[in-house]
């Protein structure tokens, strides 16, 4: 007879190799492994869209509250009044912030007009190095599959890019932000003679929320506040797409190893709606 | 009967906290964090469930904490799920053993799990850059990574505080129908689990 402690251990490493295996086959782009999560999509998305919207609201509540004891403290007199008037404020605000997304997302629409533009909204944050991505409710049902060759661009309401989607289940989709180490976009500087260059994520700006250009075309013009904008080179990303302006050049001995930092125009921790990019077929 | 609706009410409390946790976790609000750092709720449920009821439940809270955290935040599938069944498992070991089922150090449980988890993570992002030609030293990343630290292991230890209470108060086992796995060596003193 067997004994339990051996059962166990032997339970652990099958465990262990299987999801070593399920860590190098998700890994490779469009792996049919991500399909695997579509029946806990389906039963977690309706789950998380409330979640998301509860919590919206909780920190919404809690925000105003915190904003009317401030309010309170400084205008003791005028609190009634002052209430009644922030309310009015903040509903035309919304409705001001929901005009120009609808009205930005229809230029947007006429901008790249190759392009189906789908708005989606964003479901989740990400928590950390490795789980650093986050969830869109667009997936494969609604065209967007990706696979090794093929991938979309998200872009916010005013155009900025926002990443790529980098895997799809059927509702949902994981955008890998541009800020992240393991994006990177073939760009270059918004003039008629523009140098070329890369852009990508960097573990060392990604806090101050910032990303790294490097291979610069050698003897290019690059200065602080150039906008750069995606190249169109590679396919994936169309040309034209602003990404940031030039905070600062380090310059190099070497004409080739010379670096710049890059602040995107996207604000990444305001996302609450995005436009996933993709193709029309001609 | 009695041990077919003790089993539901395990399966079915362990699915509301592992759903709860993930998603708690992926929409807190920067409000909520300390010195940079959110509460990991997926690693906590996964060490408190080790701690306070052992390997198996260690083993399975983690794999499926796991798997909620690849799912709504994961570069690749698995990494999470191996990550947090190793912590579910550790944690039915480390400090159980010695010091019984104590809630404080329930605590101290999250606290070097945390550390752990942070330096495990440290280290995979240095063997396996995401892009070959960018390496960065192990240095360099641990610095990166330790900044936020001290912050993850405060906010951790304040949310471990609850989750202790709702799994012994409001958890998988009614505190009357538990009984000691005797494979994980400790029986009798029925602290969070009472045969």
């Amino acid at each position: 007879m067997q004994k339990p402690g051996r059962n166990r251990i032997f339970v652990i490493a099958f465990t262990t190799v299987l999801l070593l295996a399920v860590i190098v086959l998700s890994a490779l782009p469009g792996s049919p492994l991500h399909y695997l999560t579509t029946p806990i999509s389906v039963v977690i998305s309706p789950i998380e869209k409330a979640f998301t919207r509860g919590i919206d609201e909780v920190s919404g509540f809690f925000q105003s509250l915190t904003d009317g004891q401030r309010i309170r403290r400084e205008n003791e007199a005028l609190k009634l009044e002052n209430a009644r008037l922030r309310n009015q404020i903040s509903q035309l605000e919304d409705a001001g912030h929901q005009y120009n997304s609808l009205k930005n997302a229809f230029k947007l629409k006429d901008l790249y007009d190759q392009y189906d533009i789908v708005g989606a909204r964003v479901l989740t944050r990400e928590i950390g190095l490795w789980f650093d991505v986050f969830r869109i409710d667009v997936g494969t049902s609604d065209g967007f599959a990706v696979s090794g060759t093929e991938s979309f661009a998200v872009v916010d309401a005013e155009s900025n890019l926002i990443g790529r989607v980098a895997s799809t289940d059927l509702l949902t989709g994981k955008v890998l932000p541009l800020l992240h180490e393991g994006f990177s976009v073939s760009a270059r500087i918004n003039r008629p003679d523009g140098a070329l260059m890369r852009v990508r994520g960097s573990i060392d700006l990604k806090e101050e929320g910032y990303c790294l250009a490097d291979q610069i075309t050698v003897g290019a013009r690059l200065n602080p506040g150039d906008l750069i904008v995606t190249s169109g080179l590679g396919g994936l990303f169309p040309a034209g797409i602003p990404i940031g302006t030039v905070v600062s050049v380090q310059e190099t001995d070497t004409q080739t190893q010379r670096q710049a930092t890059i602040e995107p125009f996207a604000d990444f921790n305001q996302l609450t709606t995005v436009f996933v990019m993709k193709g029309i077929e001609p | 009967m009695i041990r077919n609706r003790a089993f539901w009410r395990k399966i079915i409390v362990y699915i509301i906290y592992c759903i709860s946790c993930g998603l708690l976790q992926v929409t807190l609000p920067d409000t909520l964090s300390v010195l940079g750092g959110r509460p990991d709720l997926t690693l906590i449920l996964a060490v408190l469930a080790g701690y306070m009821f052992g390997a198996a439940d260690g083993f399975a809270i983690g794999l499926a904490a796991g798997l909620m955290r690849d799912l709504l935040a994961g570069r690749t599938l698995g990494l999470g799920m191996l990550l947090l069944m190793y912590a579910g498992l550790g944690a039915s070991v480390l400090l159980r053993r010695f010091f019984r089922r104590n809630m404080l150090f329930g605590v101290i449980q999250v606290v070097i799990f945390t550390v752990i988890y942070t330096v495990m993570i440290v280290i995979i992002t240095y063997l396996i850059p995401l892009q070959s030609e960018t390496v960065y030293s192990f240095a360099r990343l641990a610095e990166q990574t330790l900044t936020r630290l001290p912050g993850q292991i405060i906010i951790n230890a304040i949310a471990a505080v609850p989750l202790i209470l709702l799994l012994a108060f409001l958890g998988p086992y009614r505190r009357s129908k538990r009984g000691d796995d005797p494979d994980d060596g400790i029986v009798g003193d029925s602290l969070w689990r009472v045969a």
